[in-house]
């Protein structure tokens, strides 16, 4: 991982138009990510992640969505203005994004070999024969027994933990900078899940792709991921180096998630702990700190805007009116 | 934290919480699409006049005025009508027999002396003075009267087709769903075989056969005894899904029996799809019979139904097109409507094809 | 593969066995027969007709003789056209319906799939709406409808095409065009339909994201991964799609005066001439459970889930 900066999202708002009125899924995000550097976003279903991820790669269902502000700066383009012909020729090949259920995510009527090949040559302009021992070199990298005899099976084919293995192959064969996994985990056994994770730990590691992570699990960010954003309610509210942020979470959010992660080393007796209440509906949130009706230690100001971020150092950051001053 | 019980709850955060449930849910999709509700209108106004037909101030439907046959539509009172048709008549044999051709001339002096006898008869009928809107059938009945009636039958058959099939259709496939092993095996099997029957022509062979006594119970047997396999299948399948879920472990847990389970718990979450076969299914039957009455081998005369007004209209369709057409549209803009409503609720129980806009 | 292949060849034995015995009951349960017609024959006569026709026979003897000699291809004579065979009758106009069939059916594929495609790609703008009131318009007018109206507006009026007859007649090959429209007419709309509602579906499915993900030109998304899996359904509807076709071709051929199965069927019921319908019955079930079989072997090529079955 190096200093320099591949990926920067400045202030990305992605607005939803739907019948009960205007879903801010994304409402001012802004990170940056580092060449070589894997970032793990983490947040419960519905806090924007995913959309977040789309987002980046201009993949939004039009309608109903829309990016609605924002900038996704990748080298010196903006990807939010790009047309689509430049955008297309980014997708699968510098920025690539694989996803959580590899049964549905892999064309069931085509073989792998066709859908692996497609990519390739696509972007790196080889031939269908040469396409074809780079691809068969990738699932040997993925960890596939007999990857020239597998090659020509169909997805149905292979195991859930194997089919994930091949969208891994898949989304790095054409070599990208990035790599965006959406809860790539989560549809697998836990067994498997370590698996997969080590895989991907070591082939992007090899192959220097920076990755954004996306889970809800705080224990598959603790084992990959440098760099951790917590996101809650379309935003992120906190931000900062793996070890800091378990070590010194600063905002309410995290310091209760973490504490809900059961730990092996506390004497049966004592209660599982949960974050009491429920995520709020984002459609017409007004301005206010999204968590304060959860949070234990909620000011009033805390009811009537929503707390700027603010670096505490190292790399950290959080939005909280308790690290701020209220003006 | 509000509740979700009372319409104008609101939470923490002044949002309003309104319950959700499938049928609000998918009547407030329906109410926006305005195709579907203009055609549940249509519909709702064609089983109105339907019902309310003995009451109409219409005409009598099977009552004949040989005077006034094939009278088209207008607002004026018959007798003119009759009399103008018969003088254009007159007029063109007159034009043709003074281009030459005189084979016509015993018609011509036959045409005269009708149309004298006929303007006299005018004056003493009081037939005369009816006005038939939509016009007359070529034994003198108003096309008003014929296609209402024939609606009511019509839209009968559809009805009550529909509700037979519905009835044995669901019934099979929930027990075969949730019975599943070898007696499920069974009666796929026997679906399977029924469903490569050539329907039609046992239904058409059965309506040759078992003739004209109760023509009408016959058509409805008929055809249902097919058409109960779709959504039998439907139904299995759906069961099957169902089955198997959390909230039907549950009940069993709480000591429902099979019967109860089926009909309290499974049935209401088909219920959509089968309020979608039925709608669909309407129109498809109305379609059937009148395939079979334009076969001859539908309804009997002097009742009608619009298959069989169509296909009498055909007769005479380049002479009297409004016998083909008045019936015939109404049809259409009848299926038309239970087509586009059908589709309507599909779309409004369809989770996915939400905001659209 | 090919134990899958006879495996369906096989169970089509019990569903033809089914039908032909089914048939056969129930036209003889009907009151009714095909001699009570003729009004003032003489008991005798009645009687040597009978006879002659094996019909004073138990009726399990019958049906016993009967099946013999189908099972031998030879369907017996025709009770009421006492000069033909069913063999023959049915030899002169069947490969007629099954023409008008078969082109009826090609329209509405070909035609239907491409309306499909370009109403899901364009959906809910004014290519989808009049393409789909098109489509809600053929399947709500009947066959006797639109064969009239086709007549009225481009034989009688405009004289473009031939009224009616057939193609191995004085019209010649312009005949075929207004009956196959006409049958193909509600089978092109429900085909539309069904490919517009599959195409949309599979485009909201995962694997499509993928491939839009890898950065894939849409068209080559559309053609190379939607498209296959969307068509499937549509391949399934061909089989009792072509058994309505050739159910929809009695009311066409009466309408076009086409010398088909069609417009004997129905008077063969009325007459009671059993050997006929038996015939006729016999035949189309025929179709309709090949037609399905194919099907089936053709689906299970096109989807690789299903014969590893």
């Amino acid at each position: 991982m190096t200093d320099e900066v591949i990926l920067e999202i400045k202030d990305l708002k992605t607005y939803f138009h739907t019948d009960e009125g205007i879903v801010k899924a994304v409402d001012g995000v802004s990170f940056s990510l580092r060449k070589g550097e894997t970032l793990g976003i983490v947040g419960e279903s519905g806090s924007g992640k995913s959309v977040t991820n789309l987002s980046i790669m201009n993949m939004i269902p039009n309608p109903p969505g829309r990016i609605a502000g924002g900038e996704v700066l990748f080298g010196d383009l903006d990807l939010v203005k790009l047309d689509i012909e430049q955008l297309r020729s980014i997708r699968g090949n510098k920025i690539s994004m694989i996803f959580q259920d590899p049964m549905t995510s892999l064309n069931p009527y085509l073989r792998i070999s066709t859908q692996m090949i497609e990519t390739i040559v696509l972007h790196q302009g080889l031939d269908k024969k040469a396409a074809k021992a780079k691809a068969i070199d990738m699932l040997k990298l993925a960890g596939i027994p007999a990857p020239e005899k597998r090659i020509d099976q169909y997805p149905h084919q292979f195991s859930g933990g194997m089919r994930q293995r091949v969208m891994i192959a898949m989304g790095l064969s054409c070599n990208p900078e990035i790599l965006i996994a959406d809860e790539p985990t989560s549809a697998l056994d836990v067994t498997i899940q370590a698996q997969i994770l080590d895989l991907m730990k070591d082939l992007t590691a090899r192959l220097g792709t920076a990755v954004i992570l996306i889970t809800h699990s705080l224990g598959v960010v603790a084992g990959m991921c440098d760099t951790i954003c917590v996101m809650y309610a379309g935003r992120i509210v906190e931000r900062g180096p793996t070890a800091e942020l378990f070590a010194q979470p600063k905002h309410p959010y995290t310091q209760g998630l973490i504490k809900s992660v059961p730990r092996l080393d506390r004497t049966s007796g004592d209660r599982l702990f949960s974050i009491r209440g429920q995520p709020p509906n984002v459609i017409d949130l007004p301005d206010c700190c999204p968590f304060y009706p959860r949070c234990d230690r909620a000011m009033d100001v805390c009811k009537r805007k929503y707390p700027p971020s603010k670096d505490v150092g190292n790399g950290h950051a959080v939005s909280c009116w308790l690290y701020t001053e209220a003006k | 934290m509000a509740t979700t019980t009372i319409n104008k709850a609101v939470n923490e955060f002044n949002q309003q919480v309104k319950p959700v449930s499938l049928w609000a849910d998918a009547w407030r999709r329906l109410a926006k699409n305005r195709m579907a509700l203009i055609a549940l209108w249509i519909v709702v106004i064609y089983a109105a006049v339907g019902l309310l037909a003995p009451i109409l101030p219409i005409f009598d439907y099977s009552h004949q005025e040989i005077m006034f046959q094939n009278i088209p539509p207008s607002l004026r009172p018959a007798g003119e009508v009759a009399v103008d048709q018969a003088t254009k008549k007159l007029d063109q044999l007159r034009a043709l027999v003074a281009s030459g051709r005189n084979d016509l001339q015993d018609d011509l002096t036959k045409a005269t002396s009708d149309l004298e006898a006929l303007k006299v008869m005018v004056q003493s009928d009081p037939a005369a003075n009816n006005v038939y809107i939509l016009g007359t059938d070529y034994l003198g009945r108003d096309m008003l009267a014929r296609t209402i009636y024939g609606g009511r039958i019509s839209m009968l058959v559809g009805l009550v087709g529909t509700i037979t099939a519905m009835l044995i259709g669901v019934i099979f496939g929930a027990i075969a769903g949730y019975v599943g092993g070898r007696a499920d095996n069974l009666m796929m099997r026997f679906v399977d075989i029924m469903y490569s029957l050539p329907y039609m022509l046992i239904v058409i062979i059965m309506m040759s056969m078992f003739n004209r006594s109760g023509a009408i119970v016959i058509i409805f047997v008929a055809i249902a005894l097919v058409s109960w396999l779709t959504i039998a299948r439907v139904v299995r399948g759906q069961v099957i899904s169902l089955k198997n879920a959390e909230f039907i472990e549950a009940a069993r847990c709480m000591g429902a029996g099979p019967i109860r389970i089926i009909f309290k718990y499974l049935l209401p979450n088909i219920l959509g799809v089968i309020i979608i076969f039925t709608t669909l299914s309407i129109p498809s039957f109305i379609m059937s019979e009148s395939f079979l009455s334009y076969l001859g081998l539908g309804i009997s005369a002097p009742l009608a139904s619009w298959g069989t007004l169509v296909s009498d209209g055909v007769q005479g369709m380049e002479l009297y097109p409004w016998r083909l057409l008045v019936p015939a549209i109404t049809m259409t803009v009848f299926l038309f409507a239970m087509n586009f409503l059908g589709d309507g609720l599909r779309d409004a129980f369809d989770p996915q094809s939400k905001n659209r806009a | 593969m090919t134990k899958f292949i006879i495996r369906r060849f096989l169970s089509l034995i019990p569903t033809m066995f089914v039908i032909i015995t089914l048939t056969f009951f129930l036209i003889r349960v009907a009151p009714g027969g095909p001699f009570s017609r003729e009004g003032h024959q003489s008991e005798q006569i009645q009687q040597n007709l009978l006879k002659k026709y094996h019909m004073d026979e138990p009726l399990i003897q019958q049906y016993l003789r009967y099946f013999g000699n189908v099972l031998r291809g030879d369907f017996g004579p025709s009770l009421v056209y006492q000069e033909s065979t069913v063999n023959d009758l049915v030899g002169l106009t069947f490969p007629v319906s099954i023409l008008l069939g078969v082109t009826a059916l090609t329209l509405s594929v070909v035609f239907g799939i491409m309306v499909g495609i370009v109403s899901a790609l364009r959906q809910n703008r004014w290519q989808d709406y009049s393409a789909m009131s098109i489509a809600v318009i053929g399947i709500s007018v009947p066959l006797f409808v639109t064969g009239p109206i086709l007549q009225l507006v481009f034989a009688m009026k405009l004289h473009w095409l031939p009224v009616a007859g057939w193609v191995m007649g004085r019209a010649g090959a312009l005949a075929i065009i207004m009956p196959a429209i006409t049958l193909s007419f509600p089978f092109f709309a429900y085909i539309a339909r069904m490919s517009r509602a599959s195409i949309l579906e599979v485009l909201r499915a995962d694997y499509v994201r993928t491939a839009r993900a890898k950065g894939l030109k849409e068209s080559v998304v559309i053609a190379k991964h939607v498209l296959k899996g969307a068509l499937l359904p549509v391949v399934s509807y061909l089989g009792p799609a072509f058994v309505d076709i050739i159910t929809g071709s009695l009311v066409v051929e009466s309408t076009f005066a086409i010398p088909g199965i069609g417009r004997i069927f129905v008077q063969s019921a009325l007459n009671r001439d059993y050997t006929l319908i038996m015939a006729t019955v016999i035949i189309y079930a025929l179709i309709l459970v090949t037609m399905n079989f194919l099907v089936d072997i053709v689906y299970s090529v096109l989807d690789p889930r299903i014969a590893y079955k």
